[in-house]
């Protein structure tokens, strides 16, 4: 898709990075400042959440996501979302309001109470996909090669599905992201499960079954004894992480070497630490710590 | 975009074949056999609505659109639960996960409140103020929409639970 805006976007932070995982924020803000695109913060609500909201009510779930549209096309700037939740809304919402009559005229009567109308005219990305245009830079950018390490990739849904609207890769074989860890030097390891969704959806309708997924996908990730596993989502993100504290708590089950859990990073903050950022305190607000960065001290690759 | 009739939700699933590429791939089932989306559709063809809206089954739905994608016929299950869902949140049939959401939404336009530790931990990393969003806009919209008075039956039906889990 081409951009609307040349080299510069509206950030797109949605709810749980800004509020919830500042860290992922910060990384992300640092990983751009390397390259040649610039960023403009707007007053934006919540995307709204493809699941909750959409469930409760879709026109609102529309509208405001419209509503949203509207702020960064009255900027003439296309979105970047560091979220695969707010990037599945916005892309839908954003092309479903482009291609259906109907639904505009309705929503832009909704919006027209608040002084707004949708024209359709700006694009949204995920900062993956902007990393994956720019990868060819990457190589002469690298402070910290993360050779020697191991990473489980999980892409998460609503980065992949629906692929006829969002087209980011293939929806059951994609590689954007691991192609990003491998231009970081690190190895993206295949495991099983790999496709398998993170469990999150139902992590408040249906607990159980949510903990169910996630060790699914964690007893795979663990037999690989990888170094971390990288996502691209908050909320993927939360799952992993909360979800390996909570199993240990209530099972007393761990899934990293040495009976450790094994951390979760977003991807923005892996290569703002191969670009050579300070991330210590980025690092340091997990609640599972790092644990690849020793084999990168003992490799020499200098302090975090 | 409003909830679509049930006819027209009927007319989408006609094309399934019960083959059951959905609850293959579907990672809730794998789980948690109570929600079967082959069986599901099953019970949509032979007009059993009021069977599947009973209890919060359509809620279990992890919304990975799985199904969705894999299925031969383009029948886009995940996008008809959320319409079943919108029903089911307008018979005042929602889980208090959602409406705790959704309260937080009307509140504040966003759907998690700063704490202040998280207030602390921007400042440490040097991060700009959290730009407020047009919440009057907002809340306008959800009234327009309808939104706030769903919000409202639901969370009057809802307390009326909650009283007898605690007497309970």
């Amino acid at each position: 898709m081409p951009r609307y805006s040349e080299n510069a976007f509206a950030l797109f932070l949605g709810c749980t990075i800004p509020l919830r995982f500042p860290f992922i924020e910060s990384a992300s803000r640092k990983a751009i400042k390397a390259f040649d695109f610039e960023t403009k913060d707007l007053p934006f609500g919540c995307c709204p959440d493809p699941l909750g909201v959409q469930s409760f009510d879709k026109e609102t779930w529309a509208a405001l996501a419209a509503h949203n549209l509207c702020l960064a096309e009255e900027e003439d700037l296309d979105i970047l979302t560091l979220c695969n939740g707010c990037f599945e809304t916005l892309s839908v919402a954003n092309a479903e309001l482009q291609h259906n009559d109907k639904i505009r005229i309705r929503v832009n009567k909704i919006l027209g109470e608040v002084g707004k109308e949708f024209k359709g005219k700006i694009n949204v990305r995920h900062i993956i996909q902007e990393f994956h245009d720019l990868r060819t830079l990457i190589p002469d950018l690298i402070a910290r090669p993360l050779a020697n390490c191991k990473f489980a990739v999980h892409y998460g849904c609503h980065f992949l599905r629906p692929a006829e609207i969002l087209q980011t890769d293939h929806s059951e074989h994609p590689v954007i992201l691991d192609e990003l860890v491998q231009v970081l030097q690190g190895n993206s390891i295949p495991y099983l499960k790999k496709g398998l969704c993170c469990g999150a959806g139902v992590y408040g309708t249906d607990f159980p079954t949510s903990t169910k997924i996630i060790q699914e996908k964690l007893a795979e990730v663990g037999k690989t004894r990888a170094d971390a596993i990288i996502v691209i989502c908050p909320t993927c993100f939360r799952q992993y992480e909360s979800g390996q504290i909570l199993i240990k708590r209530n099972h007393g089950e761990t899934y990293g070497d040495n009976g450790r859990e094994i951390p979760v990073i977003h991807y923005a903050e892996l290569l703002a630490f191969a670009l050579g950022f300070n991330m210590s305190e980025e690092f340091n607000q997990h609640r599972i710590k790092l644990s690849f960065n020793e084999k990168l001290l003992e490799g020499g690759m200098g302090t975090i | 975009m409003a909830i679509q009739s049930m006819d027209k939700i009927v007319c989408q699933i006609r094309p399934c074949y019960q083959c059951g590429t959905c609850a293959g791939g579907c990672p809730v089932f794998r789980n948690n056999p109570d929600l079967n989306p082959r069986m599901l559709i099953e019970k949509l063809l032979f007009g059993q609505i009021d069977k599947i809206l009973q209890n919060q089954d359509v809620w279990n739905c992890c919304f990975c659109l799985t199904c969705s994608q894999h299925c031969p016929q383009s029948v886009d299950l995940a996008h008809i639960l959320i319409e079943l869902k919108n029903y089911s949140a307008k018979e005042g049939i929602t889980p208090k996960s959602i409406l705790d959401e959704m309260k937080i939404l009307k509140k504040t336009g966003m759907t998690f409140e700063l704490s202040k530790m998280v207030l602390k931990r921007r400042k440490k990393m040097n991060l700009p103020g959290i730009l407020p969003p047009d919440l009057n806009g907002i809340q306008k919209i959800l009234k327009t929409t309808g939104f706030d008075d769903r919000l409202n039956s639901s969370l009057a039906g809802k307390q009326i639970t909650e009283t007898s889990e605690e007497e309970a």
